[in-house]
């Protein structure tokens, strides 16, 4: 242990003793850890000099590799060679279908787990391995242990996949001042913080997806206005339509290997055609060129797509083109030039380039890290966040109640309330559902509780208040009391199971195209809960007070709910609404006679007094 | 904090008018005070603490920031919680109004319909406002709900509009 040193009075070792704080870009393909060291913002590099690490980790015989040496063994030994566990990160057993891995599910809670000869391992221990070398590098090079962390996750995660990240963190040891939004962290790294105001657009290219995000700040406040994007769209896809064009021209139908080998020499022929206009390429003996000019006839259509996705985001902001102030440009692929004439067309300014697009997330991390662990107490910067997707409760007849909407602003919040539908009900079933379709089973459901203990009512008596919390990560807890008891559950979300990020962004597309047919069905379905509502207490009221009604009563209204049950199940609102007011006009002089009944009950025995 | 009304919480008149920049400076002089970020390293009392007050702050900013919302929540000061339930006398001309509009929209086929189309529903926003104002200032509050009705409608069927614009767009 070391000793506690004790300096002479008035006169500290180090008054301005600074903090030690990193930044974190956990990427699906690369990580990287960067720091601020006095005015310098910089990404430190491992012993040979390189700072990106692949996020890449092998499980071999006696050791666990990570970065280029497992990328190393990538072909050799690829069942235990883990790529992108990135994407599989607080996601279910449906989203690793179709991964090179073996997968088994955990026994306690049903997450894919990474087969290797090392044991199971879930996405969580994976990241955490890449955690842990960016960490060790880090403390090296500050000499010390860390006093805190940020990492950047991209801004559409959901619950889950937040949570995993953190959890991953915790493994590793790492403190984790704060999740922060990689769009969010991008503007920062340019310094945009420190403009008194504008409209910033981050554009996105990674290996594999695409992002685009729409930002507003004002005075060091950021506002997140709006996100979008394709996951299934990047870089790769570039190296693609070369290695597509090349087999055409050629003419030949390459093995799985030499379509391994074209694709890396299509990367590198889209790396050259950055510097200049054309390029000699050599495919096994066969020869041509390819041009700047027939390379962005081929790439045209994918950047087509993005500026799509970017027009998109524009509108759910609320904003045109050119409110844009500034573009800012992440992942190595915004490298290509057309993808930088597309930009500056479309916003009528050339995007932001003079920060490494590969290193801009990891600086603006460490940035905040910097802030956020004290080292610049008079920082104005704040950075507000907002929910990507809307949070809500399963309601009868399997509608979702959005209790959030999506791109609310966080930490955030939100009660509503709620009433039993049967009378005498003690528990009610809490869903939590992440989306924004109007059915529950067209969303993701994040997580279900059980709030037992609700005193015997009539149905609708109970005041069930479920509150949710999202805290400034973006994590979820939710809670429900029921009002006049006071009994209560809650739970914090946690993984359970998942969609892809394709099937995030495609929820929300499709909420768009379905709109009209949600509509419908979500006011058919309401009518129906309210016929079975109805049937419900109708009969449960026959039961008990059916000595009320007179002979010729008791057959109309049954035989009104034989009606209303008849055509319940028909898809029909109209000729359900029409029953419902039957029923209910039927009904009516039997709801007065229980209530007089129920009253004269109530006040038998007991002196008037009594009830003061 | 949380006794204090919306209004009073960024210092503001309790009135439907309001000035944006003046609701946008409070609201970001609050949050730098109270934001959980300020309270990375404090302990998990004030972080806890931190975490409600932001949340509130977000929360008042956004009820402030949406008209409906605005114009509900003063409705809500003004008769408390317990608000009665108004019997509603429809408005026939406004019915009709809005069954027109629908219409309109259902049929309108090209961007320019459309816009066309969102423009005119648009213009209706300073009318009903200012029905919802003056109604407010004279405590009718059926008329008030009426308004707030209206501007529910309205701004719904901009959103409309605009979805199916967008998807004009898409195509």
């Amino acid at each position: 242990m070391a000793l506690l040193q004790i300096s002479e009075p008035g006169q500290s070792p180090d008054p301005h003793q600074r903090r030690r704080a990193v930044g974190i870009d956990l990427g699906t393909t690369n990580s990287l850890v960067a720091t601020v060291n006095g005015a310098l913002n910089q990404t430190l590099p491992d012993s040979s000099g390189e700072s990106l690490l692949p996020s890449i980790v092998h499980y071999g015989q006696d050791r666990v590799s990570v970065g280029r040496a497992a990328r190393d063994m990538l072909a050799e030994d690829s069942a235990n060679t883990i790529a992108s566990a990135k994407r599989l990160m607080g996601r279910g057993m449906a989203d690793a279908e179709g991964l090179p891995y073996d997968f088994e599910p955990s026994k306690d809670s049903g997450l894919p787990l990474f087969v290797t000869r090392r044991g199971n391992m879930s996405p969580v221990q994976v990241s955490a391995e890449i955690l842990n070398v960016l960490k060790s590098r880090a403390e090296e090079s500050l000499g010390g242990e860390l006093n805190g962390v940020v990492i950047t996750v991209p801004a559409y995660f959901d619950e889950s996949q937040r949570q995993a990240t953190k959890d991953a963190a915790s493994l590793a040891g790492l403190k984790v001042m704060r999740l922060l939004n990689e769009p969010t962290a991008a503007a920062v790294a340019y310094g945009l913080d420190k403009a008194e105001e504008g409209t910033i657009a981050v554009y996105d290219l990674g290996g594999g997806t695409f992002d685009i995000s729409i930002l507003h700040l004002h005075k060091g406040v950021f506002e997140v206005l709006a996100t979008g994007g394709d996951s299934s769209l990047g870089g790769d896809d570039f190296d693609e339509a070369i290695a597509n064009w090349v087999v055409e021209q050629a003419g030949i139908s390459p093995s799985r290997d030499e379509m391994r080998q074209l694709h890396a020499l299509a990367r590198q022929v889209k790396e050259v055609l950055t510097e200049q206009d054309s390029v000699e390429l050599d495919f096994n003996g066969w020869c041509t060129e390819l041009t700047r000019v027939q390379f962005e006839r081929l790439i045209e259509p994918l950047i087509t797509r993005t500026i799509r996705s970017v027009k998109r985001a524009l509108r759910d902001a609320g904003l045109k083109q050119d409110d844009i102030d500034n573009v800012v440009l992440v992942g190595g692929s915004t490298r290509v030039p057309m993808v930088r004439e597309a930009l500056t067309s479309l916003f009528g300014v050339p995007p932001l380039s003079s920060v490494d697009p590969d290193k801009v997330v990891a600086i603006g991390a460490a940035i905040q890290a910097d802030i956020l662990v004290g080292n610049k107490p008079d920082s104005d910067v704040l950075l507000l966040d907002v929910i990507p997707l809307s949070l809500g409760l399963e309601t009868m007849g399997g509608l979702n109640e959005k209790v959030i909407h999506r791109n609310t602003t966080i930490p955030v919040t939100r009660a509503q309330e709620f009433t039993t539908y049967k009378d005498g009900q003690t528990a009610m079933m809490i869903h939590v559902v992440q989306g924004e379709r109007e059915m529950v089973a067209d969303n993701r459901s994040l997580g279900r509780f059980e709030l037992r203990g609700i005193p015997p009512m009539v149905a609708g008596a109970a005041h069930i208040r479920v509150t949710f919390q999202v805290d400034a990560d973006g994590l979820l807890s939710v809670s429900a009391t029921e009002q006049t008891s006071g009994v209560e559950a809650s739970i914090v979300v946690k993984p359970s199971f998942g969609l892809s990020d394709a099937e995030i962004s495609g929820m929300i597309k499709e909420s768009f195209a379905h709109a009209a047919d949600d509509k419908e069905a979500r006011s058919l379905r309401e009518m129906q809960v309210e016929a079975e509502r109805m049937l419900e207490s109708v009969e449960s009221a026959i039961a008990i007070d059916g000595h009320l009604l007179s002979e010729q009563e008791t057959h109309d209204i049954t035989a009104a709910l034989a009606a209303l049950k008849q055509v319940n199940v028909e898809h029909d609102e109209h000729a359900i609404k029409v029953q419902i007011d039957r029923v209910s006009h039927l009904t009516e002089a039997f709801a007065a006679r229980r209530m007089n009944a129920s009253i004269k009950q109530a006040l038998a025995g007991h002196n008037v007094n009594e009830f003061e | 904090m949380f006794q204090q009304n919306y209004f009073e919480l960024f210092g503001l008149p309790v009135q439907f008018n309001l000035n944006r920049s003046d609701l946008s400076s409070a609201f970001r002089q609050q949050q730098t005070a109270h934001h959980p970020d300020k309270f990375a390293h404090a302990d998990d009392k004030s972080q806890r603490e931190s975490l409600q007050k932001s949340a509130y702050i977000n929360q008042a900013y956004q009820t402030l920031s949406t008209p409906t919302l605005r114009a509900a929540y003063l409705l809500e000061l003004a008769e408390g919680k317990e608000r009665r339930e108004h019997t509603m006398r429809p408005d026939a001309a406004f019915l009709m109004q809005q069954m027109m509009w629908r219409e309109q929209l259902e049929e309108a086929e090209t961007l320019d319909d459309i816009e066309s189309l969102i423009e005119t529903v648009r213009s209706e926003l300073p009318v009903v406002e200012t029905s919802f104002v003056s109604a407010y200032e004279k405590q009718d509050y059926e008329l008030a709900h009426h308004a707030v009705d209206k501007m529910q409608f309205v701004y719904k069927l901009v959103a409309e509009a605009e979805s199916k614009e967008a998807r004009l767009l898409d195509e």
